[in-house]
Parts: C-alpha cells; sequence; structure tokens
C-alpha cells in the first residue's frame, strides 16, 4: 500500500486533476436529472395486492377526487344555510366544472348541494328537482333546503355535515396517464382552487375552507420535497462546516472533507443522471445522507494526520500524510465497504424508489472512500503541516496527545473510568438491553397516509376537518366479481350488502358506505309515495330490474359505474373511514372479512394469502409476526369477493416496507458480520463487532415500544442504515485498539485510553457530523422524515456510546486472541512512523 | 344639421350592407338561420311507429341491449304541446312490459310530462324531471338531441359547403344562445338536397369534441327518417347504436295510446 501512497503523492496533480475532471463530467449530466413525483413510483410493480386495486379501479371507473370544504359553524347565520355560503358553494362549483382536467361535461359532474338533484318521492310518483338553482333567500325556502337535504340519508354526512356547518364540494379528476402534462393539470386544479380560496379570504368572508383529496395532496408532495431539498444543503452545510471547525480550527479541516463530499454527491447524482434514473421522494434524502457519511473518512484521515503533526518537532508534510494514510487506508475501506453494504441490503426492499436509494448511496459512499484515498491525500501533501497553535502548545506541554485539545482529555478519561468500572459498563448494558427485550415485544407497527404530512400542513388539517364532519376520506372497496351478467339483480345477495354495510358502520371510525343496495333501497322508498318503512331490499327480482332501468334513464351512462358494472355481474361496496392508520383500518377490515366469511361462505383450495410475496417480503413478515393481506377469495355463493381502496392499499404498503426493512437489517447485519470476520480474520472479530450495534437495535426498537411509539416506514428504514454507518465506530475503535497492542501496550486501561485519545477522538467528531446532519431532517415537511432524522441521530449517538464504553468494555474483559495475540504479548515492534510517539515513550518510560 | 342627418343616413346604409353580409355567410346560399328553419320544416308526418334495438356499450366493452316499441304523434303546438311518445320495452325479458309515456312540450323553459309503468311495481308513476339536458333513455343522447330544440334557441351561422361523392352538404356551426348550455356548440352537416343531418359533432363548455352523432337515412312514404344512430363520446368513450325498422308512418294513432290508462296495457 506505502507504493501506492507514494505514487499518488508523486503524481499528485495528475490525480486532483483526474479527479476534478471525472467530476465535471458528472456535473455535465446532471442537466439530465428527472424529479418524478408520482406518488404510483412507490407502488411495486407486480405486486398482486397493489394491482388488484388497480383492477378495481379501472372496472368501476373510479377517479381521484378533489375535496373543498366550506365551513360555517356561526349559529346566527343558521350554519351555512344562509344566501352568502351558499353562494359561494355555487360559484365554487361552476368554476370547478369548467377546469380543464376536471371530468365534468356540465355543472352537476361536481357533486354539491349547489349541483344535485333531490330525488322524492310523492303520491303519484317521483319528482327530480334541484336543491337549489340559486341560494334562496329566505328564511322558509332556507328551512326548506335544509329539511330536504337531511330528508335523505345519502347526502347527511357527504354533501352537508351532520350539524349543519358544512358543506363539501368533490369532483373527479382526469387521470393523469402518466404524462408530465397530466401531472401539471392536476397541480393546477389545486392551485386554482387554492386561489379562489385566497380571493374570498382576502374580502375577509367569515366561511373556512379546506381541501382534501389525492389532488391535494400530490401537489403538496412535490411543493414540500422541493421546499425540504431548499433548506436541508445550506442547513447541513451549515452544521457540518461547523463541527469541522470547531473541530479542527483550520480552513482544510473543514474544506478538504467537505469537498470528498461534494465531488461523490456529484458522483453518484451524475451516475444517476447518465443511466436515467429519476430523482424520487425518497432520493431527495441521498445528498445529505452521503454529506453526514461522507465526511468520516476525511476526519479520520485527517485526525490521524493532525496527532502525526503534533507528534512530530518538525512536521514533514509528506511523512504526515504517508504515516496517516498507512494507518488509515484500511479502516477507511473497511468502514466504507460495510456502509455501502448496509445501503445496498436496500435492495430486498419491493420499492423501487428504495432500492435505488439504497443503491446510488452506496455508490456514493464508495466514491467518497475513492476520492478520500486519492485526491485526499493528494491536496493535503501540498499544504503545510501546521496545527492550530493551541493544540501545538498544549502539546508542547504535556507531551501526551490524550491532554491535548479538550475532546481527546474528555474522552481519554472516559475511556479510563470504562476501564477502572468494566461491572458498571457491563451491568448498565446488560440492564439496558433487557428493559428494551421487554420493550421489544410491545413494538407494533401503524402507519398513516395523511400523518405523512407536517401537523401545521394545511391538507393534513383539511383532510382531518373534513372526515371529522364528514363520512371519511379513506375508501376501503368491497368488490363483489360475479361469473356472469345480472348477478346483481339477485334480492337476497343486496340484502345481504345491505346488512354488510349496517355491520361495518358499527365501528365508530366508518363514516359512511356505499352501495347499489343503497340506491334500490332508495327508489324503491321514492317509488311508493315516499313512505320510510319501504326502504328496503324489494324481494322481487325484476322490480329490481326495473328500477335498475328506471335508474339507468336517469343520468349519464356511466353514473353507477362506481357502485356497479354495466351489465350487473360485478358490484362493489366503499367504505369510508374517518381514520387512516392501519391498527384502525385492519380493525375495519376484520370486520369486514368477519361478515363476508360468515354469510358468503369461503371455497377450499383458494391458496395462502401471500404465498407468491418475494421471500424477502415473507422473512420479515415472520420475523415482525405481520399477517399477511388477502386480495380476495371465491365465495361458497357464486362470486369471487376481494378488497381494494386506498385503506387497503395502505396496509399492503406499510407490510411491504417493514416487514422488507426487517430482512434488511437481518442482511446488513450478516453482511456487516461477514465483512468484519474478513477484515480482522477472526469470527471472534465479526461478532464483537456485531455486538454493540445490535445492542443499539435492541435499545432503538425496544424504546419505541416501550413509549408506544409505532413502527412505520421511516422508522423501519433507519435499521440498516444504522447498522452501516454505526459498524464504522467499532471498526475504527477495534482497528486502533489492535495497532496499540500490536505497539507493545499490554495494560487494557492504557490501551482504552490510547484509543479513546486517537480513534475516540475522531470517532466522536465523526458521529457528531452524523447527528448534526441527520437532525437537519427534523425540519423536514414529513412526518417520515422527521422520524428518520431523529431515530437515525438518536441511534449514531447510541452507537457511539456503545463503541466506546460496551466495545472497551468487551475486549477489556475477554481480551480476545485476535487483539492481544497469544499469550504472552510479543516484544514491542518498532515501527519509523511512532519511533518518536510520546504515548510510547510513556509507557514505556 | 343636414349634413349630419345625411351622414348618419349613410352610416345606417352601411351598417345594414354589413348585417345583411353577416346574414347570408357564403353568396349565393342561403344563411346558416334559414338552413335550420328548414331543416327544422322538415316533413316527418304527423305520426309514426317504429322498433328500435338499442346497444349501448361502456369504454370496457360491456353492452346493454334493449328491444322497444315506439309510438309518436306530432301534436304542433296544440294544447301547448309539440309531441307525444309512447315506448314499449319487448325486452330484456326482466323489464318486459315497462312503458314509459311523454308528453313534450313547445315551451323550451317548461317541463315536459312523463310517467312509466313498471310491471313489478304494478303502479303508473308520474316522473316530475325537468331537465332537457339529461340523457334520453341512457344513451349518449339527451332529450335536446332528440329533436324538439326550437330553431331560435341557437344562433347558426353556415360555414362551407362541402361535396361528398356528388352530395352537397352545408356544414352549420350552431351556438347556444342561453349561456352555461351543454354544449358550447355543435357542428351539423345537413344534406343540401333532402334536408337530412348524416353527421353532428357536439363541442363541450371547454371546447372539447364530445359527441360525434352518425346517421343513416332511409326515405319512407316520402318521409326521411333515422335508420340507423351511432353516438360516440369522445371523452368516456361509450357508444350508443339505435338501429331502427318496421317504420309506418301517418297511421292514424288515436290519442287514448298516449294516456296513463294505455301504459298498464302494454303495446297496443
Amino acid at each position: 500500500m506505502e507504493s501506492i501512497f507514494r505514487t499518488i503523492i508523486r503524481f499528485r496533480f495528475l490525480v486532483i486533476a483526474a479527479v476534478l475532471g471525472v467530476t465535471v463530467v458528472a456535473a455535465m449530466q446532471l442537466q439530465y436529472l428527472r424529479f418524478e413525483s408520482d406518488a404510483e413510483s412507490m407502488i411495486p410493480p407486480n405486486d398482486p395486492v397493489l394491482h388488484y386495486n388497480d383492477v378495481v379501479e379501472e372496472r368501476f371507473g373510479m377517479l381521484d377526487l378533489i375535496i373543498v370544504g366550506v365551513l360555517n359553524d356561526n349559529p346566527q347565520e343558521n350554519g351555512v344555510f344562509n344566501p352568502r355560503t351558499l353562494g359561494i358553494v355555487k360559484e365554487f362549483s361552476e368554476k370547478i366544472a369548467l377546469l380543464p382536467g376536471i371530468k365534468a361535461v356540465r355543472d352537476e359532474d361536481v357533486t354539491s348541494v349547489a349541483t344535485m338533484d333531490n330525488i322524492t318521492g310523492t303520491s303519484d310518483g317521483m319528482a327530480v328537482d334541484p336543491f337549489m338553482e340559486e341560494p334562496p333567500r329566505s328564511a322558509e325556502a332556507l328551512a326548506a333546503l335544509k329539511d330536504a337535504l337531511f330528508d335523505n340519508a345519502m347526502f347527511v354526512d357527504w354533501v352537508v355535515s351532520r350539524d349543519g356547518t358544512g358543506l363539501l364540494i368533490m369532483a373527479r379528476m382526469e387521470s393523469s396517464e402518466g404524462t408530465l402534462e397530466g401531472v401539471a393539470r392536476r397541480a393546477a386544479i389545486y392551485r386554482t382552487i387554492r386561489d379562489m380560496i385566497r380571493e374570498k379570504e382576502a374580502v375577509g368572508v367569515p366561511e373556512q375552507f379546506h381541501i382534501a383529496g389525492r389532488g391535494a395532496m400530490e401537489v403538496t408532495f412535490s411543493e414540500d420535497g422541493r421546499s425540504d431539498m431548499e433548506r436541508f444543503l445550506p442547513l447541513i452545510l451549515f452544521i457540518g462546516l461547523g463541527t469541522l471547525y470547531l473541530t479542527y480550527r483550520s480552513l482544510r479541516g473543514v474544506l478538504l472533507p467537505f469537498a470528498v463530499v461534494i465531488i461523490s454527491v456529484i458522483w453518484s447524482m451524475g451516475l444517476m443522471a447518465w443511466l436515467r434514473v429519476p430523482m424520487y421522494f425518497i432520493s431527495t434524502m441521498m445528498p445529505v445522507t452521503l454529506m453526514a457519511i461522507g465526511v468520516a473518512y476525511g476526519i479520520h484521515i485527517l485526525s490521524r494526520y493532525y496527532d502525526e503533526i503534533l507528534s512530530q518537532v518538525e512536521p514533514d508534510a509528506e511523512t504526515a500524510v504517508m504515516a496517516a494514510m498507512q494507518e488509515m487506508w484500511k479502516p477507511v475501506v473497511f468502514t466504507a465497504l460495510t456502509t455501502a453494504a448496509g445501503f445496498l441490503s436496500f435492495l430486498t426492499a419491493a420499492m423501487v424508489p428504495i432500492r435505488y436509494f439504497g443503491v446510488f448511496t452506496s455508490v456514493g459512499v464508495l466514491a467518497a472512500m475513492v476520492v478520500s484515498l486519492t485526491f485526499f491525500p493528494a491536496v493535503l501533501s501540498l499544504l503545510s503541516p501546521t496545527a492550530s497553535r493551541s493544540l501545538r502548545n498544549q502539546m508542547n506541554r504535556s507531551r501526551d496527545l490524550a491532554a491535548t485539545g479538550w475532546a481527546a482529555r474528555t474522552l481519554s478519561s472516559l475511556g479510563r473510568g470504562v476501564a477502572r468500572r468494566p461491572l458498571l459498563v457491563w451491568s448498565i448494558a446488560v440492564g439496558t438491553v433487557l428493559i428494551c427485550l421487554i420493550g421489544l415485544q410491545r413494538l407494533y407497527v401503524d402507519s398513516s397516509w395523511i400523518d405523512v404530512f407536517h401537523k401545521q400542513s394545511p391538507v393534513r388539517i383539511g383532510d382531518e376537518v373534513l372526515r371529522e364532519k364528514f363520512q371519511g376520506t379513506l375508501p376501503i372497496y368491497v368488490a363483489i366479481e360475479g361469473h356472469e351478467p345480472d348477478l346483481l339483480k339477485d334480492p337476497n345477495l343486496l340484502d345481504k350488502l345491505d346488512r354488510l354495510q349496517a355491520a361495518v358502520e358499527q365501528d365508530s371510525i366508518v363514516g359512511g358506505s356505499l352501495s347499489i343496495a343503497e340506491f334500490i333501497k332508495r327508489m324503491h322508498r321514492v317509488m311508493n309515495e315516499d313512505r320510510k318503512e319501504m326502504e328496503v331490499i324489494p324481494d322481487s327480482r325484476d322490480l329490481i330490474a326495473q328500477y335498475l332501468l328506471l335508474y339507468s334513464f336517469s343520468g349519464d351512462p356511466d353514473d353507477f359505474d362506481e357502485v356497479v358494472d354495466y351489465d350487473y355481474q360485478h358490484a362493489n361496496v366503499s367504505f369510508f373511514l374517518r381514520s387512516d392508520h392501519s391498527a384502525d383500518i385492519e380493525r375495519v377490515i376484520d370486520r369486514i372479512q368477519d361478515f363476508a366469511v360468515r354469510e358468503f361462505g369461503v371455497e377450499e383450495n383458494g391458496g395462502q394469502a401471500g404465498d407468491h410475496d418475494p421471500l424477502t417480503v415473507r422473512f420479515g413478515r415472520w420475523v415482525a409476526g405481520i399477517t399477511p393481506t388477502v386480495i380476495g377469495w371465491e365465495t361458497k355463493s357464486g362470486f369471487w369477493i376481494g378488497f381494494a381502496g386506498q385503506g387497503y392499499m395502505s396496509n399492503r404498503f406499510s407490510e411491504l416496507v417493514v416487514s422488507g426493512q426487517l430482512t434488511s437489517l437481518v442482511t446488513s447485519l450478516l453482511a456487516v458480520f461477514l465483512l468484519t470476520t474478513c477484515m480482522f480474520r477472526s469470527v471472534v472479530a465479526g461478532l464483537i463487532n456485531i455486538i454493540p450495534i445490535s445492542a443499539v437495535m435492541v435499545f432503538s426498537f425496544g424504546l419505541m415500544g416501550l413509549l408506544g411509539i409505532p413502527l412505520e416506514v421511516g422508522k423501519s428504514m433507519t435499521a440498516s442504515m444504522v447498522i452501516g454507518i454505526g459498524i464504522d465506530y467499532t471498526i475504527h475503535f477495534l482497528n486502533k485498539y489492535q495497532l496499540k497492542t500490536r505497539d507493545g501496550l499490554v495494560n487494557p486501561e492504557a490501551i482504552t485510553v490510547a484509543t479513546m485519545a486517537t480513534s475516540g477522538k475522531a470517532i466522536f467528531f465523526n458521529a457528531a457530523v452524523v447527528v448534526g446532519g441527520f437532525l437537519v431532517f427534523l425540519t423536514s415537511n414529513f412526518k417520515p422524515n422527521f422520524y428518520l432524522g431523529a431515530m437515525m441521530a438518536l441511534n449514531m449517538g447510541a452507537c457511539l456510546l456503545a463503541s466506546m464504553t460496551l466495545l472497551p468494555a468487551i475486549l477489556n474483559t475477554f481480551k480476545p486472541q485476535f487483539v492481544y495475540g497469544t499469550m504472552p504479548s510479543p516484544a514491542p515492534v518498532m515501527r519509523t512512523d511512532y519511533a518518536v510517539s510520546p504515548l510510547q515513550e510513556k509507557e514505556t518510560v | 344639421m343636414k349634413t349630419i342627418g345625411l351622414w348618419i343616413g349613410f352610416g345606417l346604409l352601411v351598417l345594414s350592407a354589413v348585417s345583411l353580409a353577416d346574414a347570408q355567410e357564403i353568396p349565393g346560399e342561403p344563411s346558416g338561420r334559414e338552413i335550420a328553419v328548414m331543416v327544422d320544416e322538415r316533413e316527418d308526418g304527423d305520426d309514426q311507429i317504429s322498433e328500435a334495438v338499442w346497444t349501448l356499450t361502456n369504454s370496457r366493452g360491456k353492452t346493454r341491449k334493449r328491444h322497444t316499441l315506439r309510438y309518436w304523434k306530432d301534436y304542433e303546438g296544440l294544447d301547448g304541446l309539440s309531441s307525444k311518445s309512447f315506448i314499449y320495452f319487448e325486452s330484456p325479458p326482466d323489464v318486459k312490459d315497462t312503458t314509459f309515456l311523454n308528453w313534450s312540450q313547445e315551451d323550451a323553459e317548461a317541463d315536459d310530462d312523463q310517467w312509466i309503468y313498471l310491471p313489478a311495481l304494478r303502479k303508473v308513476r308520474r316522473i316530475a324531471s325537468g331537465d332537457k339536458e339529461n340523457s334520453f333513455m341512457g344513451s349518449d343522447m339527451i332529450y335536446d338531441d332528440m329533436a324538439d330544440r326550437e330553431v331560435e334557441e341557437d344562433t347558426h351561422k353556415l360555414l362551407r359547403v362541402e361535396q361528398d361523392n356528388g352530395t352537397k352538404l352545408y356544414v352549420l356551426e350552431s351556438t347556444p344562445v342561453k349561456e352555461n348550455y351543454i354544449y358550447s356548440k355543435k357542428l351539423r352537416w345537413i344534406n343540401a338536397e333532402t334536408l337530412t343531418e348524416p353527421r353532428i359533432e357536439f363541442y363541450d363548455r371547454k371546447g372539447r369534441l364530445l359527441k360525434i352523432l352518425t346517421t343513416e337515412w332511409e326515405e319512407i312514404d316520402g318521409i326521411w327518417n333515422w335508420k340507423r344512430i351511432v353516438v360516440e363520446n369522445q371523452l368516456t368513450g361509450h357508444k350508443t347504436e339505435l338501429d331502427i325498422s318496421n317504420v309506418r308512418f301517418n297511421q292514424g294513432l288515436k290519442e287514448s295510446i298516449f294516456t296513463e290508462r294505455s301504459l298498464r296495457k302494454g303495446a297496443p
């Protein structure tokens, strides 16, 4: 290795030019980098559950909604039943119907009190009248409108809130068809409506407005994502540069590690652009993550370089660089490999964006390693070997690195403490792990789609308000798939669907439901002089067929698409949920499926759910004890029953992510064990390396269990990242500890103190940058990012602590052979670069 | 003063010349409005009996097929009515004997009177529904497309004259007078000789081509009538095919056919 670094230093200008050249080429590729904001990209291809959702949505012509809530809770104004509020709803409904990208030919195609017809039974037939043409002005007319709305159970909680203080406007958006124009058109819908609202707010109307629905989420998602990116980069630069400056008090100490990071970010993103891999939402974490990790190599090399300079009376640039590189190349390569392995374990994820995130972050890590081993020493050898004056003075006074600088002093005394009281360290560590193991039993998975957004995010507030006041915004679909046409004219089946709705609506989070049964019931009542007792499913099949015919006359040909398909072979029962927490969703799904099993039966040999999932998902599911999501089954009643909808999807989604990440946790732990075993050429070393990191894992997930914090997407992703990055600390520590014994130290306390004063210091600064970097995520607009940042910061801190306390305790207690060698310890080998090491002088004196 | 009066007179002359030119879009051809009036006044008989097979196909290729009998009588403004029609469902079997009666009002703003008889319910029900922009019997046509639309409800402009295999066609643009109408405009191809309309394009309020209606015509007893109508919704992919057969004109249909009482009895 020595010759390689000599060559690098000899041809340093060439090396610098080459690295900068590659960087320029990579930077030129960046113009092709594309941002993919479509949420669909997170859906893994070929997933049967998610694919089935597409089938259902396509079969029943389901389109994404954009929902506007207009609220007025002033009793003096009779809630929303006053001319102004109604006028606003009318104005908005009509304007929205005319927006490009809204599926509306007429105003009636937008659903609201201002556009809908009221169908009522009369003594001799039925009447179809608009609820209102113009907002009524007189008190009687307003009261009549209110009565008409509340008389029809279908409208309550839907277009009007139960308490009469809110009205909804719902519009269906045309599919973006995956084109950029389509996506832009949908975004424009949301922005136009937002402007309409702002205009009203500007003139001071007392109404409150909220926008919800998929369209609102999409736009907020991409707007917030962009603002995150714009805020993160300067923040992490500030934190990173600040920490480095505090560490080295020199310009090179700040700029060189950062140059490494910036180059590696450009390389990996340039490669992404060159391969035409788009930036996904999750990829926005990549630059920040790389910044937090990539500085580490520079820090460790610089640390050793400064130790060398301080140790020499007349330091020489090339000698100092050579000394640093000779000692550090191995741990740098090792730690880069383990970190890359940690991120590569994301390849087990089902989601394509997570896989790409893993792959290109590991590319970035390896790039940072290459640059740290070439460009870094090349530049460093050009600079004059000086350390800060205060450090040099301290060194001159004490002749001891352990007493030079506040960090070294603090860490040395920590090392001394750890070495002197191993029992204390052991009991704290074992105690913590045991307590957290209990917490691990209590850990549960729960994710929420809307909780991705920040609490103050208008789209989250809007969603919360609207699903509280109205029937709920999250749908679960139950698809009845007949094997021949006209199945849905069967009175018996319709009656069961009706009872299914009633049974499921018992659950308080189910705000409402909709099926063809409800329309038939309503029609039966209307056609029978509006008598309440006639609101049942009639028992004549022909009458149902005739009602359906009459219904088919009443609106557009595809009006009923969402509840029954064209030849009455398939039906869809929609349930609307007020909560999107997977625990709640699961409870509702259980209710639905219990009813279905009881009333419709299950045909045998239907196959086991989740059988076709990839091994990685099945393994993780087994570890976490998650029940697989069922698509549906063949019933004994002559049809297939299937389950879909956003609620169902989000459950499947968290099942895939969490189980995938658990697999990746196990994979990365295994990879790290194998890698460290090879590096230290000892299985015991591999084991010792993964003990502290495993303790941190138990601590982190156990703590979540103890605090009752559920596991979800963002948090589950931290596991393999922590392993990949945290293992660096134990590797560096172990490496130095080993070197110190090879240098002839035999006393565990002395070795510990010496390791702490040198590598310990570097590890400390390294962890400080990483923790600081991930703390930036706390400012994110997205909750998963926030949790990820908090978890990473906490876990990296825990890793730091574990590798400085638990690891030396293990080494000091067991004195493993791969470190201490076979007793008696070999005679001290004097190495040229350590010849005048003050530490050694002190120890041998 | 005199000169001013002269100038005004001259100005009026110029103005009327301009508006005259506007009325007659293509020299030597009747104006758009004139063509619309001619089409409206085309002979369509005093009454009519016909059979129809409806094939409705949605964008997923699923179909609904219905077989109906239709009785129609022209009222020409008598009792404020423009026409009455009686539709009887022959099939599918589960809706057989369902009948539907419509009294179409002359006044465009007034609601039509409609009754339906559902045999399984054994009741005649009156349906009070006014919206002429609603779908006609669940097809891709709305009530307004099915005739009865008054010439005055649109402004008409002759865009051009086309030749199709030796047939002279007027291309008429009809723009609704009423604001917020379901269509922003219609383009109508009109056979200059027979005054039949082989093709109509409907544009929605956002200016997109919404529907294309194509019609095959046949001459029966000197009256031109639909033989086959195909309407394709360009936005939803839904399609309506209407095949009309057994057309008989001027059968002297009695008024009693078009009453509530006859609904229960089924086809006369």
